[in-house]
């Protein structure tokens, strides 16, 4: 005899369109969840990685307690000194679970051509710290683009460029400066002094890549320093296209005559573990008396780019997951009724033989449930070729942030997958049991002289 | 003398049929020996198959009791009434009422199932007697689409008497046959019936068949009207 399963499984073989046009409905439907997951979980990747490597957030931040609010205003109040960065740093290196530390050095300043000054948002970062950070593989995974510039090379890649700086291409634009010092070095220097007055100061200023970088030391005295433009990127957001400039830490140390930094940045080998080191550090330091502020990357304070946009991605994901599930749902629902009004006499049958109501609804929500198993299984193989074809599609996009164009991918990922097809089988056999329960109400002499058998 | 397997006792029932109350059975009394073979007979509508289903545990009386094999069944709950249809009847039905996709030998098995006092062994030897005494044995493989409408009735009938029932049941068992394999079918439950000592009652408008039943029942109007052995 038969199982139960294989009797549901013989019992597809009845109405074959009809089952494989629900099959259908459910392949698609599932199809596309996996392909919408597989974009989604795509962008989280790179967002992370935007926010992790791009943004410098880190998978754990570490400031002086208060600092995110107010170093830029009291940086001497609200900055690591030597010895506090040396502690945080020796932590760090004894943790199993920290891969590296990195440095930042957080402050304002004008940057100038010698003809002008514009504002600038300055962010020290040693460059061979840069370095790691750009060529991580977390970040070359997600989005090798990311790790570029606009235009030239990083500082850590120019040898002989020591105090190379990197504008946004606003700032590079408004400091009339098209070209890097990779695309000037060898050429005859602008003059000394430049005729900012005259129409040839726009061939002086582009003629080299010197940059003057102006700010206040922490003591009140005004300070300078030199930089050459070694390379121009795009900003994550609009407003600091601007302003923004990265900065060799010892430049920017010297500008302000500190040995301080702003916070100290960690990377982990397991990015789950954020949580818990965030927790463990600032623990450690406090019982060291260093009052901090820990953040993960997954923190809305410390990288809201990141998280308002999953959070918002999340609940579109899920939003249009639910609709396509409810859809599927009733599809496979209206297509059980049919069924079941079809074998009204054979149910009669069923209950004459002895079957209790509850075996039938067995056997349908078994039938439904193999439908969608099915429906399923098909699914995830159109949304895993239908991924494949978009990736080998070559098709770019231009996100914010990233200088020029990053490929459009879909990276289906197992749990999205299995989250995605876990909410279909629940919903239906609901459904399926909904719809046969009314229907196994009716005495057994009216399931066989029914009318629709 | 033999005891009584079913006794009707002024049973009533009626069904609505749009605003109309339609009174298939009026107090209808009848009184079956264990081991018989009866007929009932009478016209389209007189109340045959209703007064099966009572009988059969598939509907409920509006009125009067009936007892099988001692029990009264007229009010049972529902599993209790399952149990009953599965331990105590066989059913055939006009339009043998195969399962499409199960075999010959699946269909004969099926109200096995709920025998969980048997292993699939026994359950295999059952069916196989079964389908020897209807002669079906070489098709036991075959599914029922593949059938003559008389084998399939046979496979209906070794269906209805696998579980060794106290009853069998058949409502109009011979009505999709032609006359010849029509005579065959009623040999075979009288065979079965004698072999056996199954008791079988069963309906039929079909005036040819009477020669060939030990007892015949006729019902008009919701009642018995006349009897004959």
């Amino acid at each position: 005899m038969k199982s139960a399963w294989a009797f549901a499984f013989a019992n597809l073989r009845r109405n074959r369109k009809r089952n494989l046009a629900t099959v259908a409905a459910i392949a698609f439907g599932y199809a596309g969840l996996v392909l919408l997951g597989g974009y989604a979980v795509r962008i989280e990747r790179f967002l992370k990685a935007n926010a992790v490597f791009i943004q410098h957030a880190n998978h754990v931040a570490v400031w002086v307690q208060g600092g995110l609010d107010n170093a830029a205003a009291e940086p001497d109040k609200y900055q690591f000194d030597k010895a506090q960065t040396d502690t945080i740093l020796a932590w760090a290196k004894g943790d199993k679970r920290v891969e590296r530390a990195t440095r930042y050095l957080r402050g304002f300043g004008m940057a100038g051509n010698a003809c002008a000054t514009r504002p600038a948002n300055l962010l020290g970062i040693d460059p061979q710290e840069h370095a790691a950070l750009l060529q991580h593989p977390e970040l070359l995974e997600a989005s090798p683009e990311l790790a570029r510039p606009a235009q030239g090379q990083w500082a850590y890649q120019v040898k002989d460029a020591p105090r190379g700086v990197a504008l946004a291409a606003g700032l590079q634009k408004v400091l009339q400066k098209p070209k890097v010092f990779d695309e000037v070095r060898g050429r005859p220097p602008a003059p000394t002094v430049l005729d900012c007055d005259t129409p040839k100061a726009v061939e002086q200023l582009a003629a080299d890549a010197d940059i003057q970088i102006v700010g206040q030391t922490y003591d009140g005295t005004l300070n300078a320093v030199d930089g050459q433009m070694v390379a121009s990127f795009h900003a994550a957001e609009p407003i600091a296209e601007d302003t923004a400039m990265i900065v060799p830490l010892a430049s920017l140390q010297t500008l302000y005559a500190t040995e301080r930094i702003t916070y100290v940045g960690l990377l982990l080998h397991d990015s789950a573990d954020a949580g818990q080191v965030a927790l463990d550090l600032k623990a450690a330091l406090a019982a060291k008396d260093m009052k901090t502020d820990t953040y993960t990357y997954a923190d809305q304070t410390w990288a809201p780019y990141y998280v308002g946009t999953m959070a918002f991605l999340g609940s579109m994901v899920g939003f249009i997951t639910m609709l396509v599930t409810a859809v599927l749902v009733f599809t496979v629902a209206g297509a059980m009724t049919l069924a079941i009004l079809e074998r009204l006499r054979e149910f009669g049958t069923w209950r004459a033989l002895g079957f209790e109501r509850g075996h039938v609804v067995g056997l349908l929500v078994r039938e439904s449930l193999l439908v969608s198993l099915i429906g399923l299984a098909v699914g995830l193989a159109i949304g895993l070729c239908a991924a494949f074809a978009i990736n080998s599609g070559g098709f770019r996009f231009s996100p914010p942030g990233v200088a020029g164009s990053i490929q459009l991918l879909i990276t289906p990922a197992v749990w999205a997958c299995a989250a995605q097809a876990m909410l279909l089988p629940p919903g239906i056999m609901v459904a399926t049991w909904w719809v046969v329960r009314g229907q196994m109400r009716k005495k057994p002499v009216d399931l066989l002289n029914a009318a629709t058998a | 003398m033999s005891e009584v397997l079913v006794d009707v006792q002024g049973v009533h029932k009626s069904f609505e049929l749009g605003m109309t109350k339609v009174r298939a059975l009026r107090g209808l009394d009848l009184q079956v020996q264990a081991g018989e073979f009866t007929a009932v007979v009478g016209a389209s509508g007189s109340g045959k198959s209703t007064l099966l289903n009572l009988i059969g545990c598939l509907d409920e009386p509006d009125e009067g009791r009936i007892v099988l094999g001692g029990q009264d069944i007229s009010h049972l709950d529902d599993a209790a009434r399952c149990k009953l249809r599965n331990r105590k009847i066989g059913y055939i039905f006009q339009a043998f009422n195969l399962v499409p996709v199960l075999s010959v030998a699946e269909n004969v098995e099926l109200p096995l199932l709920l025998h969980d006092e048997l292993s699939a062994q026994e359950r295999g030897e059952r069916v196989a007697q079964a389908l020897v005494d209807v002669e079906l044995t070489e098709f036991a493989t075959q599914f029922p689409d593949r059938l003559s409408g008389g084998q399939r009735q046979r496979v209906a009938i070794a269906r209805a008497q696998v579980t060794r029932p106290a009853l069998v049941l058949a409502d109009e068992p011979t009505a999709n046959l032609d006359s010849e394999t029509t005579a065959k079918l009623v040999d075979l439950m009288v065979d079965l019936n004698q072999k056996r000592g199954v008791t079988f009652l069963f309906s039929t408008h079909d005036e040819k068949l009477m020669g060939r039943v030990a007892r015949v029942v006729r019902i008009r109007d919701g009642k018995v009207a006349a009897e004959a052995a």
